[in-house]
C-alpha cells in the first residue's frame, strides 16, 4: 500500500506540474491564472475581520493633504515641524517648480532634516522632486514590491539596487529615524528587512490617527504629534471616500477577496502599517517554499495511502466519503493556516490543498495504469 | 557623617521627584473621531487631534458621538448626552468584540457554505445633494424683537471655513467675518445690529464672492413700538387659537410660520 501511495504520489505531482505548465503558458486560461494568483486563502484572515484589533496606533499620525495648494501644504508642514514630530514622511512627488515664494517656503521646510522625501522607482529611471527641492536626507523609494505581479499587496520590498545605487524604502527609513539606534539593533532589523517581507497589515485608515490639513491647522495644542511619525499623503478628498482610488490599492484587507472589486487602500495607509510593523517589531515569517513543497508531498501521499485503503474497503460509498473527508481536510487545513498566520507565521497553504486533492482524485486513473500494466507483466499492487 | 547624610538627602530629593512624577504623570487623551457637535469646557469645539488634559470637560449633547485614544492606542467610545470630566474617560474603554478567532472562522464557512452571502446592491445612479451652504434660521423674511440673534447654518460644502456676511439694506454695509463653525451669536449693540433695521445675511466658502449669486434671508429687528403694534395685531389671532387648546408655544410657532412674526 506504501508503495503504491509512493507511486500515486509521484506520478500525481508530475501530472499536477504538467498541467499547472499548461495553465500558465496558454493565453486562452490567462484570466483565470491571473484570478488565481490574487487570491489567497489568508485575505480571509483580514477580509471576514477574524482577529480584529481595535486599537489605533498612537506613534503614527496621517494628515491628508486632499487637493490643497502647495502654500496650503507649505505652511501646515511648517506649522508641523514647529510641533516637534520625530520624523515627517512627505509622500507627495513635487516634479516641477513653479518658481513661486510657496515654493520656496515648501522647499525650506523639506529640507528640514527630520523630513524625508520620495521617491518612485521605475523601469526606465527614477522619479522624484524637481532639484530646486533639494533635501538632506536622502529620500525612500514608495514603490512597494519590485517582482510580483500581483495587484494585492501583501508584501513589500526594504530596498533595492537599481541604476548603479542602493535605494531604501520610505517606510524602512521613516522606521529606522524614529527607533532609537539601539532597539533597531536589539530587534536584529536590518537582518529581518532583508529581502522582501510580508506586510503584517494593523488594519485600515481607522487603525490610525488621521486628519486633514485643515483640521491639523485648526488645532490649538498641536501636541498630539509631538515625538511622533507624521506621514504626509493622500487620503482621499473628502478624508476617507471610499470611491476615490487616487493612490488606492487592493490589499488582502479588501472584503472582496476574489472577482471585482474597488480598491481598498490609500498608499499612506500601507505605509504607515509597514513602518508599525517594523518599529513594533511584529514581523511575518514566510515559510520557505522548500518546506512548502515537503508538506505538500507529506499530504499528498498520506492522502493517497488512506484513499488507496478506502477504495479497497468501500465499494459504494467510496466517492461520498472521499468527498467529504476531502471538504473537511480542506476546512481543517485552512483554518491551521489561519491560526498560523495569527500567530506570525505564513504558511502558503493553497499548492499543499490542491495538490493533495489532486493526488486523492488521481488514484481512480493509478488503478486503470496497475490494471493496465497487469495485461503486459504482473505489477504487484494493494489495488488487484 | 557629612558625605552620609548628603547621600541620603540626594536620594530623598530623587524619591520624591520620581514620587512626584508617578503622581502627576497622567495619560491624555486625543479626540480620534467625532460626529455632531460636542463641547470642550463649555464653548470650545471639539475638533479632531484634540488634546483632553486633566482639568478639561467634554460636553456632548444628543447624537453626539466621541471616540477618544489615549496614549497606548486604547479606544474610548462616548456617546451619551452628558458632561465627562478627565477621571471618567477611563470608563468609557471600548469593549473588545468576545467572539474567538475560531468561532468566526467557522461561522464564515457556515455562511459560505449555505450561501448566505450578502447580495450586492448595485444602483447605477449617483447622488446630487446640494453641496452649498443652506441657511437654517433665523429663516428668511422674518420680523424679530429679541436682544439677540443666533445665526445658524449646514454647510455641505468640502469647506471648513466659510465667511458669515450680514448687509443692513438701508446702507449697504455689509459686516463680514470668516468662521470655521455652523453658527454664529450676534447681539444688538446698536453697532453691528440696530433696532428697527431691515437686514438680509448669508454664508459663503469664498471671502469675496459674486452677491448677485448668493442666496440670502433678510430679517427685520424691530423696534418696540413696532413690536407692540404687531403683538397686538396678533392679540384676536392669539386667543382664537388658545380657545381652540393649542399650547403658547404652538401659536407662536404658527405665527412665525404664517405670519413671519417670531418671537424666539
Amino acid at each position: 500500500m506504501f508503495r503504491d501511495g509512493l507511486i500515486n504520489t509521484i506520478l500525481s505531482l508530475i501530472v499536477c506540474y504538467l498541467l499547472s505548465f499548461l495553465f500558465l503558458n496558454i493565453s486562452f486560461f490567462n484570466p483565470l491564472t491571473k484570478a488565481l494568483q490574487d487570491f489567497s486563502f489568508l485575505d480571509v484572515y483580514y477580509s471576514e475581520r477574524l482577529n480584529e484589533n481595535q486599537k489605533v496606533n498612537p506613534n503614527i499620525v496621517l494628515i491628508n493633504v486632499e487637493h490643497k495648494s502647495r502654500e496650503e501644504i507649505g505652511v501646515a508642514l511648517k506649522e508641523l515641524l514647529k510641533a516637534k514630530p520625530k520624523v515627517v514622511g512627505f509622500d507627495i512627488i513635487l516634479k516641477d517648480f513653479k518658481k513661486t515664494a510657496e515654493d520656496t517656503l515648501l522647499a525650506f521646510n523639506l529640507n528640514d532634516k527630520r523630513v524625508i522625501n520620495s521617491l518612485v522607482i521605475t523601469e526606465q529611471n527614477l522619479i522624484s522632486n524637481h532639484p530646486f527641492f533639494t533635501f538632506k536626507n536622502k529620500p525612500g523609494f514608495v514603490n512597494f514590491n519590485f517582482e510580483n505581479q500581483n495587484s494585492v499587496i501583501r508584501d513589500f520590498d526594504s530596498e533595492k539596487y537599481v541604476f548603479k545605487g542602493k535605494h531604501e524604502s520610505f517606510s524602512v527609513i521613516l522606521a529606522r529615524e524614529y527607533l532609537p539606534e539601539r532597539l533597531w539593533d536589539t530587534y536584529k532589523l536590518d537582518k529581518k528587512l532583508e529581502g522582501s517581507r510580508v506586510i503584517n497589515y494593523q488594519g485600515n485608515l481607522n487603525h490610525f490617527l488621521n486628519m486633514s490639513i485643515d483640521d491639523f491647522m485648526a488645532l490649538n495644542d498641536k501636541s498630539i504629534v509631538k515625538e511622533k511619525i507624521v506621514l504626509f499623503g493622500y487620503l482621499g478628498a473628502p478624508t476617507g471616500n471610499v470611491y476615490d482610488i487616487e493612490d488606492k490599492h487592493f490589499t488582502p484587507l479588501n472584503s472582496i477577496t476574489s472577482g471585482k472589486s474597488i480598491p481598498d487602500m490609500f498608499g499612506v495607509v500601507i505605509h504607515a502599517n509597514i513602518i508599525a510593523m517594523i518599529i513594533s517589531n511584529s514581523f511575518m515569517h514566510k515559510i520557505q517554499t522548500f518546506w512548502i513543497l515537503i508538506l505538500t508531498f507529506l499530504f499528498s501521499f498520506l492522502a493517497s495511502i488512506y484513499f488507496i485503503w478506502l477504495n479497497k474497503k468501500l465499494k459504494i460509498s467510496y466517492r461520498t466519503v472521499r468527498k467529504t473527508v476531502l471538504f473537511v481536510f480542506t476546512i481543517l487545513l485552512v483554518w491551521v493556516t489561519l491560526l498560523l498566520f495569527k500567530a506570525g507565521i505564513v504558511l502558503n497553504s493553497t499548492p499543499i490543498i490542491v495538490v493533495t486533492v489532486f493526488s486523492a482524485g488521481f488514484i481512480k486513473f493509478y488503478k486503470h495504469l496497475v490494471r493496465w500494466l497487469n495485461t503486459k507483466t504482473k505489477f504487484k499492487s494493494y489495488l488487484n | 557623617m557629612g558625605r552620609i547624610f548628603l547621600s541620603q538627602l540626594v536620594t530623598c530629593i530623587l524619591l520624591f521627584f520620581l514620587g512626584f512624577n508617578i503622581c502627576m504623570a497622567q495619560n491624555s487623551y486625543y479626540v480620534f473621531k467625532k460626529s455632531g457637535k460636542p463641547f470642550l469646557n463649555i464653548d470650545a469645539p471639539v475638533l479632531r487631534g484634540s488634546v483632553i488634559g486633566t482639568s478639561d470637560v467634554l460636553l456632548l449633547h444628543k447624537k453626539d458621538t466621541v471616540f477618544l485614544i489615549n496614549e497606548v492606542g486604547e479606544l474610548f467610545e462616548l456617546k451619551q448626552a452628558n458632561s465627562y470630566a478627565y477621571n471618567s474617560l477611563k470608563n468609557y474603554k471600548k469593549q473588545e468584540e468576545a467572539d474567538s478567532f475560531t468561532k468566526k472562522y467557522f461561522s464564515y464557512v457556515w455562511k459560505q457554505f449555505t450561501n448566505q452571502q450578502k447580495t450586492r446592491q448595485r444602483p447605477g445612479v449617483v447622488y446630487r445633494e446640494d453641496r452649498n451652504i443652506k441657511l437654517l434660521s433665523p429663516k428668511d423674511s422674518i420680523k424679530k424683537y429679541v436682544p439677540e440673534i443666533f445665526f445658524k447654518w449646514k454647510n455641505n460644502t468640502d469647506s471648513t471655513k466659510v465667511y458669515f456676511h450680514l448687509q443692513e439694506v438701508e446702507t449697504n454695509h455689509i459686516f463680514k467675518i470668516g468662521l470655521t463653525g455652523n453658527e454664529i451669536k450676534l447681539y444688538r449693540d446698536n453697532f453691528i445690529l440696530k433696532n428697527g433695521r431691515d437686514y438680509k445675511w448669508a454664508v459663503t466658502k469664498e471671502p469675496y464672492p459674486n452677491f448677485s449669486e448668493v442666496k440670502f434671508n433678510n430679517f427685520e429687528l424691530l423696534n418696540k413700538d413696532s413690536y407692540l403694534a404687531l403683538k397686538k395685531e396678533m392679540e384676536t389671532l392669539t386667543l382664537a387659537l388658545q380657545l381652540l387648546g393649542f399650547s403658547d408655544e404652538d401659536i407662536k410657532t404658527a405665527i412665525c410660520l404664517d405670519y413671519k412674526f417670531c418671537e424666539n
